[in-house]
């Protein structure tokens, strides 16, 4: 009797237990996320982790993932045929989130003052490219760059319109170096509460200009400790999307058709390797070619991404207007024959490289593992060297690495995207610091190209002179792509309705529940 | 009583600047650069722009220098603003936090004793019983070798996963909502409370057992005492002195554990603040947090000091 008793108040207690548990409301998107965001300075944001941050602002121009652009912001823009204006005329009656007219105003001080803010972010001006705002009229503003830039609707597909009261903090003092404390911005949702290390509450934006296709209420975002957490919590039901889980776990619910898993047609993240020129060993450029040509992308892309990435010798992906095939000469099991003619051709020196990887990245040190042993197979020593993230990070910037893996955002539109990654972007100089360009003549050959195709006026130009900057980045392997990582995200079958820009922003607005 | 407790309060003091030295030190010689994660990475930072940012924090002047700046800091109540989380100061974090940990510690305790003080006591009292021959040895070895971080996912998997009736992870304060903090709270409970039971069980069984067989408890026997009264009153309080010395010190374990749980259950308390903190090198983060942890230890020991007096009359706190 005593132990049916005891058994009866465990199956109540686990009844009453159970009847709490929290449930999807339809009206709520409850997302996963491991780890918190960096600060509230959105371009502080702006890397894989942390783009659904971009649900908070309209971006001028919206580029669905099929290509092209659309009026967001923007409602219409014209740009001139020397790329070095654009008149964007905004949507009428936009508003902020604190109820204040989003105008041309708002944009020119966007452009024009909130790079000053000290240690604030440089990116969402045209990549390092001076610009100056001409206000027309209210909604009309004309950006007008000092020099050339062909992908200027990318740039304005990645601009987040903030208001200028966002960098004011409550105490009143003007915030710089992510001290922002609130989010104002005109997109579709507007932030209400954020916990750092917790939680981050938002609501739909009832004055957003596009209200009416927002199809749900709330966004709760949960910032988890630890990736298998956050797996056990959507399985649980009390999360609707987990957002970057860990792709061995993706692949379990490929085949559950209680889940969906989103793996956007996009590059996401390319996974690079970057060979110092200037390191001992690494000069002679039929070396660093061996190496490129030795490494089996397809074993990277298998080993570390589960097969969901897509092994490529190419910086730009074949539907890229200056794609040619040429780009992927190297085939993805790579050509351990084709690296030792090379090698003998260079007079088969000794080459012994260090190959420095951030210490908590598991994929870089199972990349570094599978490199390794495909040098080893043409004659290359390859010693690994992890180091603190830190230590990694000022090793990169002071260009004191022999060789390095690291990942870059994927050109998904225009080849000129290159340049936002650190590793293309002009201030630095092909990361091994060549200002006078000449440490490799490929570089000079990239950069001629680059600036080239920066100021086509003809599209046949433009092809000629973005295909030969890319062959050109290949032929001086001193960037190697191996493969994308797309941004994938697994959800309850029951969520319909995501979508993606093709810089990887995953879009809330469209999202509904079954 | 009053004069032991200022005394052992100003014995703090020394222990406090030591361990303040200790932190400093151990946070700054991690080898690197905190500027580097300071700075924006797109575009690619300049030479410049760290070396303002470092000057800017202060991390160009020498180590004793840093150090006399914080400590002094420090003595003023200013524990600096936050690195990572500019936006906060390091006191509105961690006063933001700090409850949160509470919750954890308490019920990672609670779920210690609760286990250890019936299966001690009834240990102890039968040393020669199948449970303290063949059960023990068994429970102690599983207890100290399943690590939390692995006893937590076990338990989300089986009690949210399976059966679907706890939250995988979160945290609701006992004040707002008694009934689901508790559900939050159960299975971080269970995963930083097992090691510490495994602990004070073998302290108490060992402890109930020596005290057991003493003169004045066979007397008490002897006088006819009814057998919960000999327990409770006379063996208990007094082999309970021991424990509450070994509880004190395990308190620093429990507290440090909550780092692990708190991270595997997505708990935004202290420890979650420090693991957080040291990814983004966030120095002033991390010295406050560990010289809150370093209070809370200090604390505990004082207060074990002080139930010393309370158990055991022939003790005298002057």
């Amino acid at each position: 009797m005593k132990t049916k008793t005891r058994l009866g108040a465990i199956a109540s207690a686990l009844v009453l237990i159970g009847a709490f548990t929290a449930f999807a409301d339809g009206t709520t998107l409850r997302i996963g996320q491991v780890g918190d965001i960096r600060s509230l300075e959105p371009y502080r944001n702006a890397t894989p982790n942390y783009l659904f941050i971009e649900n908070l602002y309209d971006q001028l121009l919206f580029n669905p993932l099929n290509g092209g652009f659309e009026a967001e912001a923007a409602e219409s823009w014209e740009i001139s045929s020397d790329f070095t204006t654009v008149t964007v005329t905004l949507r009428e009656g936009m508003l902020s989130h604190d109820g204040t007219p989003a105008d041309a105003h708002m944009l020119k001080w966007d452009i024009e003052e909130r790079r000053k803010g000290w240690g604030r972010s440089d990116m969402p001006v045209f990549g390092g490219v001076d610009a100056t705002v001409n206000v027309i009229d209210d909604l009309t503003a004309e950006i007008t760059l000092s020099q050339p830039f062909a992908n200027m609707e990318t740039k304005l597909s990645l601009f987040m319109l903030t208001d200028p009261d966002m960098y004011l903090r409550d105490d009143g003092a003007v915030a710089e170096f992510n001290q922002e404390d609130k989010v104002i911005g005109s997109g579709p949702f507007m932030l209400v509460e954020y916990e750092p290390g917790s939680h981050m509450h938002w609501e739909k934006f009832a004055d957003h200009w596009d209200a009416d296709s927002v199809m749900i209420e709330r966004v709760e975002i949960t910032f988890f400790g630890d990736a298998a957490s956050m797996v056990a919590a959507l399985e649980a039901g009390e999360i609707d999307l987990a957002y970057r889980p860990p792709y061995a776990d993706a692949v379990r619910f490929l085949d559950d058709s209680d889940y969906t898993v989103w793996v956007p047609e996009t590059v996401g993240l390319a996974s690079i390797l970057m060979v110092n020129p200037n390191a001992p060993g690494l000069e002679d450029k039929r070396v660093r070619q061996a190496i490129s040509w030795a490494i089996s992308r397809e074993s990277v892309s298998n080993a570390i991404f589960e097969g969901l990435g897509m092994a490529t010798a190419s910086p730009a992906v074949p539907s890229s207007f200056a794609y040619t095939p040429e780009l992927d000469a190297i085939p993805p099991q790579g050509d351990p024959d084709k690296a030792r003619e090379l090698l003998a051709a260079a007079g088969n020196p000794e080459v012994s490289v260090k190959f420095t990887y951030p210490s908590n990245d598991t994929s870089a040190e199972l990349i570094a593992q599978v490199v390794q042993a495909n040098l080893k197979d043409v004659g290359i020593t390859l010693e690994l060297d992890p180091q603190e993230r830190n230590i990694y990070i000022q090793m990169r910037t002071s260009q004191t690495f022999q060789m390095m893996a690291s990942v870059m955002a994927g050109s998904n539109g225009h080849p000129a995207d290159l340049t936002d990654s650190f590793v293309f972007h002009p201030a630095n100089h092909g990361f091994f610091n060549d200002p006078e360009e000449t440490v490799i003549a490929e570089y000079q050959s990239y950069v001629d190209n680059f600036n080239k195709g920066m100021a086509a006026t003809t599209e046949a130009e433009s092809v000629e002179a973005w295909s030969n900057a890319l062959l050109a980045i290949n032929d001086g392997a001193w960037v190697l792509f191996l493969s994308s990582q797309p941004y994938i995200s697994v959800s309850s079958s029951k969520l319909k309705g995501l979508t993606w820009t093709q810089h990887d922003k995953p879009v809330f607005k469209y999202v509904h529940f079954e | 009583m009053r004069s032991y407790v200022v005394r052992r309060l100003l014995g703090v003091i020394p222990a406090l600047f030591i361990g303040s030295i200790l932190i400093f030190l151990i946070i700054h010689l991690i080898p690197g650069d905190p500027a580097v994660l300071l700075v924006p990475m797109s575009p690619p930072p300049t030479q410049e722009l760290i070396a303002e940012v470092r000057a800017a924090y202060g991390f160009d002047k020498p180590l004793y220098e840093q150090y006399l700046i914080w400590l002094g800091k420090l003595l003023r109540g200013d524990l600096g603003d936050s690195l990572s989380k500019p936006a906060w100061t390091v006191a509105e974090l961690i006063t933001k936090k700090i409850g949160v940990t509470l919750h954890v510690t308490a019920g990672a305790f609670l779920v210690s004793v609760l286990i250890s003080l019936p299966l001690g006591i009834r240990m102890g009292l039968n040393p020669d019983g199948f449970l303290a021959r063949r059960v023990l040895p068994v429970y102690t070895g599983i207890g100290f070798a399943i690590p939390p971080f692995w006893l937590g996912i076990l338990l989300i998997l089986f009690f949210s996963v399976f059966l679907g009736i706890l939250p995988t992870s979160g945290f609701r304060s006992i004040t707002e909502d008694p009934i689901q903090s508790i559900r939050f709270l159960i299975m971080p409970s269970l995963a930083g409370g097992i090691s510490g039971a495994v602990v004070y069980t073998n302290f108490i069984s060992a402890s109930v057992s020596e005290i057991a067989r003493k003169e004045f408890i066979l007397a008490a026997i002897a006088k006819g005492l009814p057998q919960r009264r000999v327990v409770y009153r006379h063996i208990l309080k007094n082999a309970l002195i021991p424990v509450v010395t070994v509880a004190a010190l395990q308190l620093g374990t429990t507290v440090g554990g909550a780092v692990v749980t708190e991270s595997v259950f997505g708990i935004p308390g202290i420890g979650r603040l420090l693991v957080d903190a040291i990814t983004a090198r966030d120095y002033a983060v991390v010295q406050a947090d560990f010289m809150v942890l370093i209070c809370a230890v200090m604390l505990a020991n004082l207060l074990a000091d002080l139930l010393y007096g309370w158990l055991d009359p022939r003790i005298r706190l002057d």
